[in-house]
């Protein structure tokens, strides 16, 4: 379980991510002199107070939130249909033998055909965004659930039909437990997916979002525009990863670490 | 009552159970012994119902417990959520069961907090939390060192003894079936049959004893 040592690994050294980031930062400052053109790469000290500026006008919030829903949306679809048909082919045998060959189709789908696809044929809509990222995603949430599930102990369940523990009981304490790492890891690597291809859905065919506004700043040519809100994005989602995914993770392992 | 018919039980290619036939009534406690590979982990799944591809008949009660070769607990779960959760006691009925089996006091702690021998006296806890009407074990003492097994007996003898149930065990051990039962069932041959069907002098004599 490579995932779970690292919330311990982070507790011990805590400054070592802020000192990374901030030799990024260092690294971004020094390539920004050496270019000289603020039009084409500008320092952070250029950047901040345009993030500001946007910040206070109440433009950058009202975007970041339309993505974010966007982003909370598409997961939660991806990963209930995923983690069904994830489920459905790791406990039967014929069902993985009939299925396999679509999933391969659909892993092997580029994003960006899916997404013109959804939007020609359903429309320029949200449904049509939502479902483009979900069917994105949910190819890979069945490959990491189908090994989660064909990895069950037969003897858990062996007790459970014994003791006649009934159907959601088993759910909740026999079989999501023992998925627990799998969903960890579906939505750890789901989350950074999908809001990569959000950005892309907004910026193909959206009114308003992260996506939306760097498709704007792109025509202007405005590469500050551009940081501030990419940058600012993926401070919301380290902020999820750390406030979110990590202390959930960290509770569900609880028993493995005493 | 519990009655076993089985005529056949095949797995591909090999015939592992002939004619194996026996009725029960608690509080009888029956030992299934015989070498080990012969079938008797087989035979208490198709009494469990965990096996049903075979040729036959069982009749068995709706309440029944079982404890496994391995302690086979939920180790996400504390000792007291591993007996409420499976069998759907109470936590006072847990408590005092945890309190039964020399656990007192460990109700918190998760499974792989306790050593082996205690994961499986929670087990125990587990299968007379169920109130089972048949309780099942499959060599509930395998794997332990002689020290582990005497006090396992003894817990195990105490638990039986203070409650009118049917029990099937299987064991390889003449020694625990002489200990344990009211009956001893030995299987042998290839496809295994009931080569023995003699009772013994423990079990539910002894309890009759008791409560008179």
């Amino acid at each position: 379980m490579g995932s779970l040592s690292k919330p311990e690994a982070d507790t011990r050294h805590p400054w070592v991510p802020l000192l990374s980031l901030a030799g990024l930062l260092a690294g971004w400052s020094l390539l920004a002199l050496a270019g000289g053109d603020p039009a084409l790469l500008p320092a952070p000290w250029q950047v901040a107070p345009l993030a500001v500026r946007e910040l206070a006008s109440g433009e950058l919030l009202r975007h970041l939130g339309a993505t974010l829903a966007r982003v909370v949306l598409a997961f939660v679809v991806a990963m209930s249909i995923g983690s069904a048909i994830g489920m459905f082919m790791g406990r039967s045998r014929r069902a993985d033998r009939w299925l396999d060959p679509w999933l391969i189709f659909f892993l092997n789908l580029p994003a960006l055909v899916t997404i013109v696809l959804c939007y020609l044929w359903i429309g320029l809509n949200e449904a049509a965004a939502i479902l483009a990222v979900a069917l994105n995603k949910i190819p890979t949430v069945v490959v990491t659930i189908r090994e989660g599930a064909r990895a069950f102990d037969p003897a858990l369940e062996d007790m459970a039909r014994v003791f006649r523990m009934d159907r959601g009981a088993r759910l909740r304490h026999v079989v999501v437990p023992q998925l627990a790492p799998f969903f960890a890891s579906a939505g750890r690597s789901g989350i950074s997916l999908i809001w990569k291809i959000v950005l892309v859905v907004e910026f193909l065919g959206r009114g308003n979002g992260v996506g939306f506004q760097i498709h704007l700043y792109f025509q202007l040519f405005d590469v500050g525009m551009i940081l501030v809100y990419a940058l600012s994005f993926i401070a919301v989602m380290l902020a999820i990863e750390t406030f979110v995914l990590r202390p959930w993770e960290a509770r569900a392992a609880r028993w493995r670490r005493m | 009552m519990i009655s076993v018919a089985i005529t056949e039980k095949h797995y591909p290619g090999a015939a592992v159970l002939g004619p194996v036939a026996f009725d029960l009534e608690p509080p009888e406690t029956l030992a299934v012994t015989g070498p080990s590979g012969i079938g008797k982990t087989t035979l208490l799944r198709i009494i469990a119902g965990l096996d049903k591809d075979f040729d036959g008949r069982v009749r068995r009660p709706e309440r029944l417990a079982m404890v496994f070769q391995e302690p086979t607990l939920l180790p996400w779960r504390s000792a007291r959520d591993n007996i409420c959760l499976t069998t759907g006691a109470g936590p006072e009925k847990a408590d005092s069961l945890l309190a039964e089996v020399g656990l007192a006091g460990m109700g918190e702690r998760f499974p792989t907090q306790l050593s082996l021998g205690q994961q499986r006296r929670l087990a125990l806890a587990r299968a007379f939390a169920a109130e089972p009407d048949l309780l099942l074990m499959d060599e509930p003492f395998v794997s332990l060192d002689p020290a582990l097994t005497g006090e396992m007996l003894e817990l195990t003898e105490r638990l039986l003894a203070a409650r009118p149930v049917a029990t099937i065990f299987v064991t390889h051990s003449q020694m625990e079936a002489e200990r344990l039962a009211s009956r001893i069932v030995r299987l042998e041959g290839m496809p295994a049959t009931i080569a023995v069907d003699a009772r013994n002098g423990a079990g539910s004599q002894n309890r009759d004893q008791n409560r008179t």
